[in-house]
């Protein structure tokens, strides 16, 4: 899957020791796939990852929600600040849509369960490098629709643009999403490609993302996370 | 304004028609003599005269009399004027003169007629000073001489007096004997009719021993006697005696107008001697009758006119009179001063005629003192009533008010405490929700951290037993290990998803099932699923409600996949007013009467009736089955 000479490098941020080590276990299997940054939490990750040289950041970060201190939620608002070009997918036992959701919204593209297969993590790894995002489940889906409704209705929104920023095919790819659709299905549906599609729900990814530059650059000074 | 009252009470009104004609008779005589006659005719009506009128008459008489130098006229000219000093209350003056004029005349043998007069006068003048002792010799004396005269007359005019005296010493029985002697002198009317007071004392007697018919019969004679011989001094006694009577037997309007008539006649002769005894009995009708207020007006004026006329054997029963009437219209002070005034006078009165006089005018002072204490205790209590009372009204009021704001207080504090009751019910209400809450979130999170971590861990490591290409990784134990470690995690995840929460959405369950279905038809790639819903109201389940469900339609779904050999699963989910979801395929669908009623049927059935929810399963018309849970029982 991946090229042996370039491994991607990944980041794990989890509190749990069980799950760090299951997570490294089903990595450990995966060449292509290099644990550059391990830490227990989000303050953890940020230090470390001040230190870091730029071409050994990580691409990806797989981000446990809840931890103590600083959590999945605010680790995923400030490392997306600091490292826009830093790939977060959260890690989650069941799902929590309103979690996920906040997750997403907050910089995160995509989440998955801790005890997906690690083929499953490593795909996830793959289609959010070249895709921009991992599939996106029915519930969030409806989530950025009842988003969308929300904020075509009030003007006074910050997000009352957002319904402009969704095409007429964003909205339709996310309704059949909604009903349970993968990519291919509603590709074959709405005679694009499976490619398209999933491009499309990473824009609609970007879109989500919502980032108060100001608030998270005057928190980064205060913990003097830039390096 | 009293002198004016005395002065109307004393001035005549109108004299009788007889007075009237011998007045012209006067004025008419042609000579001294004839005049002399005619005054001392005038003078004879002396019971209907007032006093001023028989003074001049008398006077005149005199006059003539003296200048025709005839003894025995001046002395019956003075025997007039006497009569006017009685009727003035001259008492004393009257006995000095009568006496020296009697004795003049027993030593010149005057005439028996004017010497009986004379005597019977002085007897009157001692009674009405009190002398009864005296006045009973001096009428036992003229009975003498009447009787061994054989003057009939002059023994019922004695017998008469006698009977008085007896009255005067309240000896009743005693009285009503001579009266009745009295009565039987003589069978001459005649002689009664010239004496209608021997029937108003007779009946007075009566009444006074309660003998009221009696008492009746005989003052109306005495009425009917007076009036028709015109003697208006007696026929306003009778009134009088009347009156009384009538109270007795409680007709006070009779009386009031007896008692008035008779004034008014006493206004028309002007004797206050007998203006104040009227005034004396008509104040204590009053206070009989309950207007005490008009016996103060009536007793004041008599209490006036004696004080005026030197009326001082009146006083007493006047002031007894006007105390009576002050204590009954409640003036306790002005009754006590007269009462202070009326002990006063017990000095100046003694009982002359009998011991049992004096005791019983002692033991009326005794009376009148113990009841003037009476009353000034009974004053100061009233002081003290008022006082007192007024105390306990303002007690009251302040208990009252005290009472309406304690009880304002209390219903404020009643409803400040049930409210305070309600919100620490709410508020442990709300506590006890937030900490199931708070534990439920604990137990999810403990199930997250601990559980859910190894059972993700144990899945991980089946997972990377069967990579290790052992020769095992197929063996039917490794596959059942794998599956095991999966579902266990996946129904972890389940457990922990609806502990999470107080509540699960429909759309929640909906989006749940939608991403199982996704990783299920993996298996299935020939089988096209559909989700269709219908939602206007997002029906909240309970968390175990949510799982039931969630789990039923699994089972559904499961049901479709692996046994209906169908190509499409559809799943429709309705929710208004209840809800409804429906799992459908195009498959085989099934033979109701044979139906094998497996754990996956009995585990539909059981989780239908654990929430009360309605199961049906049916073939469709178009082939395969329609699975329908509803909220909604049939």
């Amino acid at each position: 899957m991946f090229a042996k000479n370039t491994p991607i490098k990944i980041a794990l941020v989890e509190d749990n020791w069980v799950n760090r080590n299951t997570f490294f276990q089903k990595m450990g299997n995966n060449e292509g796939l290099h644990v550059s940054v391990e830490a227990s939490n989000g303050h953890e990750f940020l230090e470390k990852m001040k230190g870091l040289p730029l071409h050994q950041l990580p691409q990806v970060v797989f981000m446990d929600i809840e931890m103590p201190g600083l959590d999945g939620i605010e680790t995923t608002k400030l490392s997306k600040a600091l490292y826009p070009d830093t790939h977060i997918i959260v890690l989650t036992i069941f799902e929590d849509n309103d979690i996920i959701f906040e997750a997403i919204r907050s910089g995160a593209s995509g989440y998955l369960l801790k005890h997906e297969t690690n083929t499953t993590l490593a795909n996830a790894v793959t289609e959010v490098l070249e895709l921009g995002g991992a599939p996106m489940s029915p519930a969030i889906a409806r989530k950025t629709l009842q988003l969308l409704s929300t904020n075509t209705t009030s003007s006074t929104s910050p997000h009352a643009s957002l319904g402009q920023f969704l095409s007429d095919r964003e909205k339709e790819i996310l309704k059949h999403t909604v009903n349970g659709w993968d990519a291919k299905r509603t590709a074959a549906q709405l005679d694009i490609s499976v490619l398209t599609v999933r491009k499309h729900i990473s824009n609609i990814y970007l879109k989500l993302h919502v980032n108060s530059k100001a608030q998270i650059i005057s928190l980064a000074h205060k913990n003097k996370w830039f390096s | 304004m009293m002198s004016f009252l005395i002065g109307a009470y004393l001035k005549p009104v109108a004299q009788t028609p007889k007075i009237e004609a011998l007045k012209k008779m006067v004025s008419l005589a042609q000579d001294p003599k004839q005049k002399l006659q005619a005054l001392f005719s005038l003078c004879e009506e002396r019971f209907s005269l007032n006093a001023d009128s028989l003074f001049t008459y008398a006077a005149i008489a005199k006059a003539i009399a003296t200048e025709q130098n005839n003894q025995f006229d001046i002395a019956r000219a003075n025997y007039y004027l006497y009569s006017g000093l009685l009727r003035n209350g001259l008492y004393d003056s009257l006995l000095k003169a009568v006496n020296t004029d009697l004795s003049w005349m027993k030593k010149n043998d005057g005439p028996w007629q004017l010497l009986m007069d004379l005597s019977y006068l002085k007897a009157q003048a001692l009674v009405r000073s009190n002398r009864l002792k005296e006045a009973l010799s001096t009428y036992y004396d003229l009975l003498h001489q009447a009787e061994t005269r054989n003057d009939l007359f002059i023994q019922i005019k004695s017998k008469t007096g006698i009977g008085w005296v007896n009255m005067e010493l309240n000896q009743h029985r005693e009285a009503i004997t001579w009266f009745q002697n009295a009565l039987s002198t003589s069978s001459d009317e005649k002689l009664y009719k010239k004496y209608g007071v021997l029937y108003s004392n007779l009946a007075s007697s009566y009444n006074n021993i309660g003998k009221y018919d009696s008492a009746f019969f005989f003052i109306r004679k005495a009425i009917f006697t007076t009036k028709e011989e015109q003697q208006l001094s007696y026929l306003a006694n009778s009134l009088n005696i009347e009156a009384d009577i009538y109270m007795n037997i409680k007709n006070n309007v009779a009386a009031e107008q007896d008692l008035n008539q008779a004034l008014e006649i006493r206004k028309q002769v002007g004797d206050p001697f007998y203006i104040v005894s009227d005034l004396t009995q008509l104040a204590n009708f009053y206070a009989i009758v309950g207007q005490p207020e008009k016996g103060v007006f009536i007793a004041q004026q008599g209490v006036a006119i004696a004080l005026t006329h030197n009326l001082v054997g009146k006083l007493p029963i006047l002031y007894t009179a006007l105390a009576l009437n002050y204590k009954l219209s409640g003036n306790y002070l002005q009754c006590a001063e007269v009462q202070e005034k009326l002990m006063a006078l017990k000095d100046s009165m003694y009982e002359k005629n009998s011991a049992e006089s004096l005791a019983d005018l002692q033991s009326k002072y005794d009376l009148q003192k113990k009841e003037n204490t009476i009353i000034q205790q009974r004053l100061d209590i009233i002081r003290k009533d008022y006082l007192y009372f007024a105390t306990l009204g303002i007690f009251f009021f302040l208990s009252v008010i005290a009472f309406i704001l304690y009880r304002s207080y209390n219903k404020r504090q009643r409803i400040k405490m049930d409210k305070l009751v309600e919100e620490q019910s709410l508020k442990q209400t709300i506590a006890v929700i937030k900490a199931e809450e708070k534990e439920r979130k604990r137990i999810a999170a403990d199930l997250h951290d601990n559980l859910g971590a190894y059972a993700a861990a144990m899945s991980a490591n089946v997972q990377s037993f069967r990579e290790l290409q052992t020769g095992h990784q197929n063996h039917p134990i490794t596959k059942r290990l794998e599956k095991n470690a999966q579902d266990m995690v996946s129904e972890l995840a389940n457990t922990i998803w609806v502990l999470k929460k107080e509540s699960q959405q429909l759309t929640e369950i909906s989006d749940r099932l939608k991403v199982w279905m996704q990783k299920l038809m993996h298996n299935y790639p020939n089988i096209q699923y559909d989700f269709y819903e219908h939602i206007e109201n997002d029906v909240a389940l309970s968390p175990s409600n949510a799982l039931h469900l969630f789990h039923m339609l699994q089972e559904c779904i499961n049901n479709a996949l692996r046994h209906s050999q169908c190509t499409q699963v559809a799943v429709y989910l309705i929710s208004k007013d209840g809800w409804e979801v429906q799992v459908g395929d195009n498959g085989k669908g099934f033979d109701a009467q044979s139906i094998v009623y497996g754990n996956g049927l009995h585990n539909l059935t059981d989780r239908a009736h654990a929430c009360g929810w309605s199961l049906a399963i049916k073939q469709q018309s178009a082939g395969g089955t329609l699975v329908t849970i509803s909220s909604q029982t049939t």
